[in-house]
């Protein structure tokens, strides 16, 4: 039944990490036209293909687990939409799965995402992580020192990696690397890999 | 400390990251030849120039070498490699480049040129050529500045003089035949190279000067090398080589679309237009080429914007059948076209009706000079009614701004001429309240933009003094003064002492090196952007180096003086420039080449799909 919504999740690793958020909508737009894949267009003095995103990502922070969205209007199978997509998208930028968007699960719905972080040096996270976690946080009206501690859910380290689970709505959006520079490592990187809706255990599809 | 830690540390971090869609990446094991291609600026300026992506392209056609691609790192990022010892690398590789067998520089701007001593020293290359050795790559130049490279003659191996496409694989090709069969030295190989055409080699001509400083000689070490060097140019425009794919940028650069070159050259000759001159004879691509070869970019790229590139796009004499073969597919494809460089006289309502979906580059016109007087001096063909006839048209379509390009310093300029400016600028602020159909829901914008004339190689103002720095900010006040109404009329004005340092660069000599080693060693670089430019610190490079600006910026050059270029011959000749200059102080026009021809020279050097006489179709 057309037209259908389509949902794609695809990784955003390695150099593209370095690719902000804005770039990459502009960036798989053109990406969906040189597939052929037969995406809706806006409407208006400046036609494009319509197509929206789950959480933004930020610059340094890679990804597992990134989503887009978009309608088609001609039939064409999710399995060749996935195909024609990562014929025209670079390695570090794969899509690994396409699917029909359940319905009454928007992408708005994301309230937590979940990172994997792994550091140059071992860590005691209980130490800086228990209690207040007071930082200077940038917003669009410049630096407010904010209480980060009720936007991380829960986390976890085992000697190598610090999973945590971070607040992801649009209001409270916490930006791991914040949690990071609390330990002082010099080389570190961040991984996404699932996003959770608003209860925070739901893991968003 | 990883490089993808230090890439955190910086400002946008996609300008080194390189693996863009469109890279060519080759097998190492498979290639004997490596190339980089330096643009010395940062990666977003860089990424948006065309004959980067064409050469880029060309060399890359070549079994067996593999040319990449290298930027200006920023300040900050530069640090961090001086900090950590990273030498300059190539994008796609990520290898250093000090060990490349090629290390070419594409001149755009003289104000480039610190960068580009910065970068040999960042690649851990000595900057003078004769203290380079044997296993030095070799260090090429090329672009629009390369017809005067005179200051950066100590620091080349060689130029590329003209268009590249064809000259770059050839100087490549001889490099590797003679490494295959045991020629080559580097003396061999340049001796050589500057006897393939349009490559001149700074280290074989010797200079002499007079007391006065002016050039009394050039001589050419060998007897088989040429005495003057002919520039290169693509005969056939539809057979020349281009690419099927760009190298796509992540990051927002200046051109995010679709360049598509239509024809070569300029048939108009105003009087200060350099590039006029040096892409001369007109050569034409023909609508079928062009309009095949911007689809299968757009679909090899996904770009949702075509801009139909060149000096005057309303010259093009196949304008129509191109714009109709377009439409047959942009439209359906959601396409846009646009076409900057629109001249005031081709603007009609009819151009607006038919292509809708045509974006024209917001309404920018270059008048140039405020009196029809003036404007005839530099044969400008603006009339006064027809840029108030094409605004106009704007208006009543709806638009309410519009951008008016001006100079300032021409040659016969009078105070009458600054005011005619203002008054110029005035009367399309009335055109507009006179126009029933306006927008009203708008106030009407006229931004008037005034640059300093540099007076520049291979035009007829070639020997003008420019205006020394008081005269030039003593006109840009008065004009400041004349306009009375900032409702309607915004003044932008550039820098005259940025246009100063160009001036000098422009008619720059050899002597010039020691500047831009003492300029280098102040920590110049990046001088064409703003927060960078540092005014004080480069007059005080020439003080320590013992030399007057003036010398090359404000001095009136002789007719008959031997100038840093003559060695060059770019087609249209010496004559033809005094023959402008004299008509231009009596006030006189020279009709376009497609009205009539005027004898440049330029027609020597052949051409296809041009309108010199005795070319071919």
């Amino acid at each position: 039944m057309l037209p259908r919504t389509i949902r794609v999740k695809f990784r955003k690793t390695g150099d593209l990490q370095f690719i902000s958020h804005l770039d990459l909508m502009r960036f798989m737009t053109k990406a969906l036209v040189r597939a052929r894949i037969p995406v809706v267009y806006t409407e208006g003095f400046n036609p494009h293909p319509k197509l929206t995103f789950g959480l933004p990502l930020s610059v340094g922070t890679q990804s597992v687990t990134e989503v887009m969205e978009f309608k088609i209007d001609r039939e064409m199978e999710n399995g060749e939409i996935l195909e024609r997509l990562n014929r025209n998208l670079p390695s570090d930028l794969q899509a690994f799965l396409a699917y029909d968007a359940p319905a009454g699960v928007k992408l708005s719905a994301i309230g937590w995402a979940e990172y994997e972080v792994r550091l140059d040096r071992a860590i005691e996270p209980e130490s800086r992580l228990s209690g207040e976690i007071v930082v200077q946080k940038q917003t669009k009206s410049g630096e407010k020192t904010v209480d980060i501690a009720p936007m991380i859910r829960r986390y976890e380290y085992d000697g190598k990696v610090l999973r945590l689970v971070l607040c992801a709505d649009s209001q409270n959006y916490l930006n791991p690397e914040l949690v990071v520079k609390l330990f002082e490592a010099e080389d570190y990187t961040i991984l996404r890999t699932r996003c959770f809706l608003t209860d925070g255990e739901t893991e968003f599809r | 400390m990883t490089f993808e830690t230090i890439l955190k540390q910086v400002s946008k971090p996609g300008r080194y990251t390189g693996g863009e869609y469109g890279q060519i990446v080759k097998d190492k094991a498979c290639v004997d030849t490596r190339f980089a291609f330096c643009f010395p600026d940062a990666y977003e300026i860089g990424m948006s120039n065309l004959g980067v992506r064409l050469l880029y392209g060309a060399l890359n056609e070549m079994d067996g070498v593999w040319c990449e691609r290298v930027y200006a790192p920023w300040v900050d990022m530069e640090a961090k490699m001086r900090e950590h010892k990273i030498p300059l690398w190539a994008h796609e590789s990520k290898d250093p480049i000090g060990s490349f067998d090629f290390v070419a520089f594409t001149l755009q701007y003289e104000l480039c040129y610190t960068n580009v001593l910065n970068m040999l020293e960042l690649a851990g290359l000595p900057l003078l050529a004769a203290e380079r050795g044997e296993d030095a790559p070799i260090i090429v130049g090329g672009g629009p500045c390369a017809y005067n490279a005179e200051p950066l003659a100590d620091f080349f191996d060689a130029f590329s003089i003209g268009e590249g496409e064809e000259a770059l694989p050839e100087m490549v090709t001889l490099y590797r035949g003679m490494k295959k069969n045991g020629t080559y030295t580097k003396e061999a190989f340049l001796h050589a190279l500057a006897r393939i055409p349009g490559f001149y080699v700074p280290s074989l001509y010797r200079v002499a000067y007079h007391e006065d400083g002016t050039i009394a000689s050039v001589t050419p070490k060998y007897d088989d090398i040429p005495k003057k060097i002919v520039k290169r140019i693509i005969q056939d425009m539809d057979r020349a080589y281009f690419p099927e794919m760009v190298c796509m940028p992540y990051i927002e650069t200046v051109q995010d679309r679709i360049m598509l070159e239509v024809y070569r050259g300029c048939s108009r000759g105003c009087r200060f237009c350099q590039a006029c001159m040096l892409f001369r004879p007109i050569r034409e691509k023909s609508p079928e080429v062009l309009s095949a070869q911007a689809k299968k970019l757009y679909e090899a790229t996904g770009y949702d914007e075509i801009a139909l590139s060149s000096l005057s796009i309303s010259d093009y004499r196949q304008l129509g059948t191109l714009t109709d073969l377009l439409l047959e597919w942009t439209d359906d494809a959601k396409v846009s076209l646009s076409l900057p460089s629109l001249r005031v006289d081709s603007f009609t309502k009819e151009l607006m009706d038919k292509i809708s979906t045509v974006r024209t580059g917001g309404l920018t016109f270059a008048p140039e000079a405020g009196t029809q007087r003036l404007r005839d001096v530099i044969n400008k063909n603006v009339k006064e009614d027809d840029l108030l006839r094409a605004c106009r048209v704007a208006f009543e379509a709806g638009k309410t701004n519009v951008k008016l390009y001006f100079m300032n310093g021409l040659p016969t300029e009078t105070d009458e001429d600054i005011d005619g400016i203002a008054d110029l600028a005035s009367r399309v602020v009335s055109e507009y309240f006179h126009t029933p159909e306006r927008n009203k829901s708008r106030a009407v914008s006229v931004t008037i933009s005034v640059a300093c004339l540099v007076p520049k190689p291979f035009t007829a103002f070639q020997w003008e003094p420019q205006d020394d720095m008081e005269t030039l900010r003593s006109k840009q006040m008065r004009l400041a003064e004349r306009i009375r109404d900032r409702k309607h009329i915004r003044y932008n004005w550039h820098d005259a002492r940025v246009s100063r340092l160009e001036a000098v660069f422009a008619r720059g000599n050899r002597k010039l090196s020691s500047v831009l080693v003492r300029a280098h060693e102040l920590g110049l670089k990046f001088d064409g952007w703003d927060e960078m430019f540092d005014y004080d610190r480069w007059m005080q490079a020439f003080a320590d180096c013992g030399i007057d600006p003036s010398f090359y910026a404000n001095r009136r050059m002789g007719d008959e003086e031997i100038l840093p270029w003559d060695i060059i011959d770019c087609g249209v000749t010496k004559e033809f420039f005094l023959r402008e200059k004299t008509k231009a102080y009596g006030e006189k026009t020279t009709p376009g080449c497609l009205e009539q021809c005027a004898g440049c020279g330029a027609n020597r050097l052949g051409g296809v799909r041009g309108c010199c006489p005795g070319q071919s179709e």
